[in-house]
């Protein structure tokens, strides 16, 4: 078994004949904590889709955790938007914490170990006062923070996330923050985001998506490179100076 | 083989027997929002009923009729729509009123050219006194067919409603379950033919399990409240019409809409009290 979590090579992707992705090659280490920033419609879905299998580019090499994405993505937890989950269908929290237990094979019930795991995952985010509440009734915290319960219970050696503070207070954001920071080390994660006062400290590397993908060591996160990527001036936050109070 | 029973008792037995799968597959189309879908198959059923039709009485063929030709266009129409919704999902949509349409036309072209009485009308909007006893053994098998698809993959089913993209990643067959589903309304729409026809049939499928929606409750307790539902108003919509002398299954269909928009109604008023 190789090292690598996440490898793309020469990876193109277009929607019709427009262009989303070009050219893209990517490699995620086990256990590492990368962190993708890219303006809203720059592709950043569409790649953790390809890296899923759930979406075929047209040319290039994709491979996780070594083998080809529909075989492995089983070992792969994925916390979609949670825009693209149907809130008017009635599921209850658990309910949909479980669903990361499936594809175990048939059956109408949920075996003691399933059960077991998502009671693990529902206290570890602190979830379980609400396990019964309808996930349409939730806050978009509580939401947010379900699907990565749900994505947890698949016992996941890859994390991977879309999004996680869209529609998040910034309380909650920094809740989920600190989940992920507990992750780290322990399976590798690829937090795909525009929010960039999720590059903590606790990211190892960044890398930008828009069309093309290309890797910012985090110090070098500057001004310069954010315009290339939103083609606009930003003003960089200098977050290591705000983390660094919270600490004391 | 006919089982000697009057007409009310077989109209009695029928809405019995197809309120299983009603309740299970209305729900599922309420939470999927199909809803156009099963009313594209079920209209569509119109053109399978005039070549049926037409085969038999216009070219002899023995083995032909209204019924099989309505249970192959169902299908075929439920495999087509599945199919452009794989291929093509922005015209979904689209093709979805495409076979709608074009199924009813294809009907009527048939049924004009049809030898003898052919009364499109008893398709439409259905006809009590035609229920027979093979609609309802037709009833018990999509019963048995409901029961063996959705009992095995009730969770796989309820992933599949709240996020396709993730039910995919856990290796579910999201497109065979997808289409067994649809398969499974389209026959649906014919077990229910005779009785309300395949313009109202949508109204039994969705209204019940469309009311049961209305109050937040896991999804296999809305099929079984959408069950008993579909059972109550087809038996009152069936008295009604006995009593009143109106067609049954428009009272049904009536029933049920206005029994929806007291639910919602009151909903709305408690929400706002």
């Amino acid at each position: 078994m190789g090292h690598e979590a996440v490898c793309l090579e020469g990876v193109n992707f277009a929607y019709a004949s427009w262009p989303v992705l070009e050219e893209v090659s990517l490699l995620v280490a086990r256990g590492e904590y990368v962190c993708i920033l890219g303006p809203n419609g720059g592709g950043k879905t569409t790649l953790l889709k390809i890296i899923l299998g759930l979406t075929m580019p047209q040319s290039g090499r994709v491979s996780l955790l070594g083998q080809r994405p529909e075989q492995a993505r089983m070992r792969a937890g994925y916390m979609p938007q949670a825009i693209q989950s149907d809130l008017q269908v009635p599921v209850t929290l658990k309910e949909v914490v479980l669903m990361g237990r499936l594809g175990g094979g048939g059956g109408w019930r949920y075996s003691r170990s399933d059960l077991k795991k998502a009671e693990e995952v529902l206290a570890f985010l602190g979830l379980e006062p609400m396990k019964d509440r309808f996930f349409g009734e939730l806050s978009g915290g509580q939401r947010q923070r379900t699907l990565l319960a749900r994505a947890l219970a698949c016992d996941p050696e890859v994390l991977l996330l879309d999004e996680p503070t869209a529609n998040v207070d910034p309380e909650g954001g920094k809740l989920l923050a600190e989940f992920l920071a507990e992750l780290k080390g322990k399976i590798a994660l690829l937090l795909v985001t525009h929010d960039l006062s999720f590059v903590s400290k606790h990211v190892d590397r960044v890398f930008c998506v828009n069309r093309r993908v290309v890797e910012h060591p985090t110090s070098e996160l500057d001004s310069l490179s954010l315009h290339d990527l939103y083609n606009e001036p930003m003003r960089l936050v200098r977050h290591d100076l705000v983390l660094g109070n919270e600490e004391r | 083989m006919n089982l000697g029973l009057g007409i009310l008792a077989n109209a009695f037995l029928i809405t019995l027997l197809s309120s299983v799968s009603f309740g299970i597959l209305g729900t599922l189309v309420v939470v999927r929002r199909i809803s156009s879908a099963a009313g594209a198959i079920s209209h569509s059923v119109l053109g399978g009923i005039g070549i049926g039709l037409f085969c038999e009485r216009a070219l002899g063929i023995p083995w032909s009729g209204p019924l099989p030709g309505a249970i192959l266009a169902a299908l075929v129409s439920a495999l087509g729509i599945s199919w452009v919704s794989l291929r093509f999902q922005q015209r979904e949509d689209t093709v979805i009123g495409g076979i709608w349409a074009v199924g009813m036309a294809i009907g009527l072209l048939f049924l004009s050219k049809t030898p003898g009485y052919a009364d499109p009308m008893s398709y439409l909007f259905g006809n009590i006194l035609l229920v027979s006893d093979t609609d309802l053994f037709l009833t018990v098998f999509l019963d048995m067919a409901v029961l063996g698809v959705v009992a095995p993959f009730y969770r796989e089913i309820l992933a599949l409603c709240f996020d396709e993209s993730f039910a995919k990643v856990r290796n579910i067959k999201t497109e065979i379950l997808s289409l067994c589903m649809l398969l499974l309304v389209a026959l649906a729409t014919v077990a229910m033919l005779r009785l309300v026809g395949l313009i109202l049939v949508i109204a039994l499928l969705t209204l019940p399990a469309a009311i049961a929606c209305v109050f937040p409750m896991k999804l296999w307790k809305a099929m079984i409240v959408a069950g008993v539902l579909c059972l109550l108003l087809s038996w009152a919509g069936i008295i009604a019409s006995y009593f009143l002398d109106l067609p049954t299954g428009s009272s049904i269909a009536v029933l049920a809409g206005a029994v929806y928009l007291v639910t919602i109604g009151f909903k709305a008023r408690a929400g706002r009290a």
